[in-house]
């Protein structure tokens, strides 16, 4: 029941990163984002942020499977 | 406290004189004095008939004036932020990010940045008691000015959100019985205080009418009044107000005066006469100010 409870929070975490970084560089992808200066002072800081936005667009076309995998055993 | 000049106004008004004007009139009482010209067409060489450059030249014992090189400013930054990326990304094997980089300049956002740099640079300045800044277009200018107050906003959720995400981390990571980020030891979160500091510094500055005053400079038409009150909106927006205006090549046609005060009600307005030659060389500019006193 715990590591449930903690998974589902892990995934939210997992979902909020990639949505920091989505709101960083959001306009590579089309989305209004803050000024370019901005993002890239803090490009330096991002590697891991940039590597986990990719790796979550790579598996959006999978959500069923993550879904499931955040269910967890029955 | 260094005291800050802001010349502001629809190109071709005069900024460029007037703010050579102040430069030698603030100089002559002798308060030492920085001239610096944002202006990527700079003028201020033609008016003083004399070579000037980036790095500022005493034309006078206490009077020094800069010709400041936003392209270059945007270099330099884009450089700094090249060699931070080197070590972290492995750069070198990325190919063409240094033609990325070489667009990046021309990203929306860039060209004011710059210019917001070469402002920075002349608020970090210590060793003049007065700077007058001489500015681009108003185009560029008025988005240098909204740049502090658009970023603070961006920083303030983008701190928001990291502080929730590094909560929740701190909360998994005590149920796992391991150790947990001090935001302060978070680079993010590190950076975008760093960050929302400067902004903020640079905010209160330009809005610290005891210390910055935006003088506003128009002639007597149409366009260059029209243009005036659409700066007056868009500073108002920012949180700026104008200190002084000055009615450039002044000659009492018409009634701007009139129309001008009632405009800009409790800002002082100052008339500038139009001169009978060009404003050209320190005798000619101290000449005409000594008309003005």
């Amino acid at each position: 029941m715990l590591y449930k409870a903690t998974a589902q929070i892990e995934y939210e975490i997992s979902e909020m990163e990639n949505s920091f970084t989505l709101m960083l560089f959001g306009n590579f992808i089309g989305l209004p984002g803050p000024s370019m200066p901005l993002t890239l002072e803090l490009l330096p800081d991002m590697g891991g942020e940039l590597e986990h936005m990719l790796l979550r667009a790579s598996q959006t076309g999978n959500g069923l499977s993550e879904l499931a995998s955040i269910m967890g055993e029955p | 406290m260094p005291r800050y000049h802001i010349f502001v106004g629809k190109g071709g008004v005069g900024k460029s004189t007037c703010s050579c004007l102040e430069a030698l009139r603030l100089a002559s009482s002798q308060r030492k004095t920085l001239l610096d010209s944002m202006d990527p067409a700079h003028n201020l060489h033609d008016i003083f008939r004399t070579e000037l450059g980036a790095k500022g030249k005493k034309i006078l014992p206490t009077l020094t004036v800069r010709e400041s090189d936003t392209s270059q400013k945007g270099r330099e930054y884009m450089a700094e932020i090249r060699g931070e990326l080197k070590n972290l990304y492995h750069y070198q094997q990325a190919l063409n990010i240094d033609k990325y980089f070489n667009l990046l300049k021309f990203a929306p956002g860039m060209e004011e940045y710059a210019a917001l740099l070469i402002l920075q640079r002349c608020f970090d300045e210590r060793r003049y008691d007065e700077l007058v800044i001489d500015t681009p277009p108003t185009a560029l200018t008025m988005k240098m000015l909204a740049l502090p107050g658009v970023n603070l906003h961006w920083i303030h959720h983008l701190k928001a959100m990291r502080e929730e995400i590094l909560l929740k981390k701190n909360r998994v990571a005590e149920i796992h019985s391991e150790s947990s980020i001090d935001r302060d030891h978070d680079p993010i979160f590190s950076r975008l205080v760093r960050m929302q500091k400067r902004y903020d510094t640079l905010l209160s500055l330009l809005c610290d009418q005891e210390q910055t005053e935006i003088v506003l400079v128009l002639n007597e038409d149409e366009l260059s009044f029209s243009e005036s009150l659409l700066i007056k909106r868009q500073l108002a927006g920012f949180g700026m107000e104008i200190g002084r205006i000055i009615v450039n090549k002044y000659t009492g046609r018409g009634d701007w005066t009139g129309r001008v005060a009632e405009a800009f009600p409790n800002v002082t307005i100052l008339q500038n006469p139009l001169a009978d030659g060009p404003l050209t060389g320190i005798t000619v500019l101290n000449e005409h100010l000594s008309k003005l006193a």
